[in-house]
């Protein structure tokens, strides 16, 4: 009787999410590119369950969608050197282009859909693709190695991210097929005319980028920094040079920050650290900002995103295969996610997709 | 005029050269010995280690290829039953230019693996986890779907495979790199496998560069 009575019960608040998701117009999914593999894994945000998985070409690198989330565009860095367009509703590959340049890696894309950003990093330059021509319009030159790409939430700019050579010589650059120039920049494109407007400087070669929700502010991890810098994107200064907080056995252990999110609330920014396995979590109302909490994720996280509402923060576990998902309120893990053994998670994105 | 002095103009003067080498190469000889001595004592006035005894040591460094660790990591031999067991250690390395003593540390993240036997002994490797590339952590696999797709070559053994850029690296051919972005081989430590156990001692100096 008590079974029943529990199994009534949990059919009832089953069909009350159901019904609030329904009302709520949306449901939401999780797409993980497997960067070791040819596919990316979609998740269902609600339950945290594997729903499905999407072909989408050798070596996935790079995701991004417009704002209607009615599409999705996904970079892949291996053979095909190309741009899988999938379709959300149906989780499946509708369209291939491959008319790109050498390993695309992180791209983004304008709110409108119109103009993908996708950096080439075997040719030293981003490419700009114009979805209605379905053509790429031009190229933009860049120091350094193209590897990550952010829009402004206004559309107006494109934040590029191109990471450097380091300590290898440019000789051996070069043998390696990656380019010879060194770069301690972020280059902001103006998107009318996908022409340099300025460039802001960030001591150390940057990686992973995100832009603040409000759009003013840019937080960069970059080389040889266990933390992130962080950009005035009205004045285009360098505003603070922020560090984990570890200790000194930690400190003791080389680590590497790569992966970094703002919460929509511009209140929080998140930050991996990738030997020690910790995401850090940062105050940015305070001027500087300020290490909150230190939370233990699985092996090599190695990217991270949010969903749209900001409530929950999922981590890519490389080299575990998993995905931690923090509740970004209680700072608690509430689940992780075991991926298939080998499909290296990396980059991921949250897509509200639209009912119907 | 003393002949030592006399002697340093030899190489203008042939035919003295040709006459009496050997006088004049004693006396070159004899003339350093005495700045030499010189220098020395000052040093030793100033409290500072003899000049030779620096270059020596600079020179033995700076010639070495594998640096102390500063604790060995020691392991049974019969820990590791079959080949390509492997342990994992923590490395305790020394910072490079910090001789002051406690000397500053850097700990690193090793693993010690048995090779297939080739004749009637096992054979044992230690190699530095930390990818040459970018610092991440490799990891010991026969996961190596990604090094297939980027090089097109099946691997016929367990590779060390960097999650975060997918270099790859033979553990049978001395941590060797076989693809991917990173431009050398894996870190190397240098052990002693003798009388059923293995020493991990010392780590190769680029590591800590």
């Amino acid at each position: 009787m008590r079974t029943r009575l529990f199994s009534i019960l949990i059919a009832f608040a089953a069909a009350l999410g159901a019904q609030a998701e329904g009302s709520a117009g949306y449901k939401e999914k999780l797409y993980i590119l497997s960067s070791a593999d040819d596919d990316m894994t979609v998740v269902d945000v609600a339950t945290n369950k594997i729903v499905g998985a999407v072909t989408v070409g050798a070596l996935p690198h790079g995701i991004a969608a417009p704002g209607s989330h009615k599409l999705l565009y996904v970079a892949t860095e291996g053979e095909e050197h190309g741009v899988t367009v999938v379709d959300p509703f149906n989780d499946k590959a509708i369209e291939k282009y491959s008319v790109f340049g050498k390993r695309p890696n992180e791209i983004d894309i304008t709110s409108d859909g119109r103009y993908l950003y996708l950096p080439a990093r075997g040719e030293c330059h981003y490419e700009v693709f114009d979805t209605v021509k379905e053509l790429p319009i031009t190229r933009i030159p860049v120091d350094g190695y193209p590897h990550n790409v952010v829009v402004s939430p206004d559309d107006r700019f494109m934040y590029l991210s191109a990471y450097d050579r380091g300590s290898l010589s440019a000789e051996n650059a070069r043998k390696a097929g990656e380019c010879p120039t060194l770069n301690k920049k972020i280059y902001v494109v103006d998107v009318k005319t996908h022409e340099v407007a300025a460039t802001i400087d960030t001591l150390e070669a940057p990686r992973p980028i995100a832009v603040s929700p409000d759009g003013k502010r840019l937080y960069a991890n970059t080389d040889n920094l266990m933390g992130f810098v962080t950009l005035d994107l009205e004045n285009r200064k360098l505003l603070y040079r922020s560090e984990y907080v570890l200790t000194d056995d930690e400190s003791a252990t080389p680590s590497r920050s790569h992966g970094i999110g703002a919460t929509p609330d511009n209140k929080e920014v998140w930050s991996t650290n990738i030997n020690h396995g910790f995401v850090h979590v940062f105050d940015v109302t305070a001027d500087p900002p300020k290490q909150i909490a230190k939370l233990e994720t699985g092996r090599t996280p190695l990217w991270l995103t949010m969903t749209p509402d900001g409530s929950t923060v999922y981590i890519a576990n490389t080299a575990d295969d998993t995905i931690s998902v923090f509740d970004a309120k209680t700072k608690k893990e509430r689940t992780r996610i075991q991926l298939p053994k080998g499909k290296a998670p990396k980059r991921m994105l949250v897509l509200r997709i639209p009912n119907g | 005029m003393p002949a030592d002095r006399d002697d340093t103009f030899t190489e203008q003067r042939p035919d003295r050269r040709r006459v009496c080498p050997r006088i004049r190469r004693m006396s070159r000889t004899s003339r350093g010995k005495t700045r030499r001595r010189l220098l020395r004592f000052a040093a030793a006035v100033m409290g500072l280690p003899p000049a030779s005894a620096q270059r020596k040591k600079q020179r033995k460094e700076s010639l070495s290829a594998f640096v102390p660790l500063l604790e060995p990591a020691w392991f049974s031999a019969a820990d590791f039953p079959r080949p390509w067991s492997a342990f994992p250690f923590p490395a305790r390395c020394p910072v490079l230019g910090s001789a002051e003593p406690p000397p500053r540390e850097i700990r690193l993240q090793g693993v010690v693996l048995r090779l297939p036997d080739s004749g009637s002994e096992a054979s044992f490797k230690a190699y530095c986890l930390t990818c040459p590339h970018e610092i991440c952590q490799v990891n010991l696999t026969t996961e190596t779907k990604g090094v297939e797709l980027a090089t097109e070559r099946l691997p016929k053994n367990p590779l060390f495979v960097c999650p975060c850029h997918f270099s790859a690296f033979d553990p049978l051919a001395d941590g060797g790199r076989l693809a991917g972005p990173t431009h050398r081989g894996l870190y190397r430590f240098r052990l002693e496998a003798r009388g059923g156990s293995v020493a991990i001692l010392e780590i190769e100096r680029a590591a800590l560069v």
